[in-house]
């Protein structure tokens, strides 16, 4: 995304095309592994208010650790998603000429929405994956 | 908005630097730091928050104002987190029954 910006400026639109349907590959694979662990969670019978089942006497904290969960990573996978959409729609009008180095204030605006949505991420992650990391 | 864009060498870096941060979090994430662990992971958190700021959204090379804008975000951002973290923190301080 931030390479895809940087072509643009530099009015190399070829590139900026083919960077952009990079990023919007890279984030359709994030949501695919993101998904797989969501019918893994599905499968292990974690998915809290459908189908949950534990044995542990903390059975409660636990469901309330995956409705944060799903609710906290879901709303990221939508964001994602709309990204993803605007990446891809950004493309075509790179390839149909709409922007070049004068002119490229949708790209910037669109690069600052996937970078905030990538940093909420890198909290996300800290959050749910690193800080039970040494339990496992 | 157009201003001044950054060096290939500058992003190549700052994915460099993200993904060594990355691989760090996670070797650190494995010792048992107790509380500590989650103060650990949400600061390398904040490193590379910093990074995509500083060089992928290139505040880096912007105006004051938005550096302004920047840091009033911040501001309001930690008066909410102080705010449940106060909260989430002291519940069990005051021996009422339900808390």
């Amino acid at each position: 995304m931030a390479l895809a910006i940087r072509s643009a400026a530099l009015g190399r639109n070829t590139w900026t095309y083919l960077l952009l349907l990079a990023t919007a590959f890279i984030g359709l694979v994030f949501l695919g592994i993101k998904f797989t662990e969501y019918y893994q969670h599905y499968q292990m019978h974690k998915a809290p208010g459908v189908w949950f089942e534990s044995n542990s006497p903390d059975a409660g904290a636990i469901e309330l650790f995956y409705v944060f969960y799903f609710a906290m990573t879901g709303l990221h996978a939508v964001h994602m998603t709309i990204g993803i959409g605007l990446v891809v729609l950004f493309a075509f009008r790179t390839a149909a000429g709409s922007f070049n180095s004068q002119y490229h204030t949708p790209l910037e605006a669109l690069g600052l929405y996937w970078h905030f949505v990538d940093i909420v991420w890198v909290f996300l992650f800290a959050i749910f994956y690193i800080s039970g990391l040494h339990k496992s | 908005m157009s201003g001044p864009s950054m060096s290939l060498k500058a992003y190549l870096l700052t994915y460099a630097g993200l993904l060594a941060l990355t691989l760090s979090t996670v070797l650190i994430g494995y010792i048992d730091l107790g509380w500590g662990s989650m103060f650990v992971a949400v600061f390398i958190a904040a490193a590379k928050a910093t990074l995509v700021a500083l060089f992928f959204m290139h505040a880096l090379i912007e105006k004051k104002l938005v550096w302004l804008v920047i840091a009033g975000a911040l501001v309001w951002f930690l008066i909410l987190l102080s705010l449940t973290l106060g909260d989430y923190i002291t519940r069990g301080w005051l021996p009422f029954p339900g808390k």
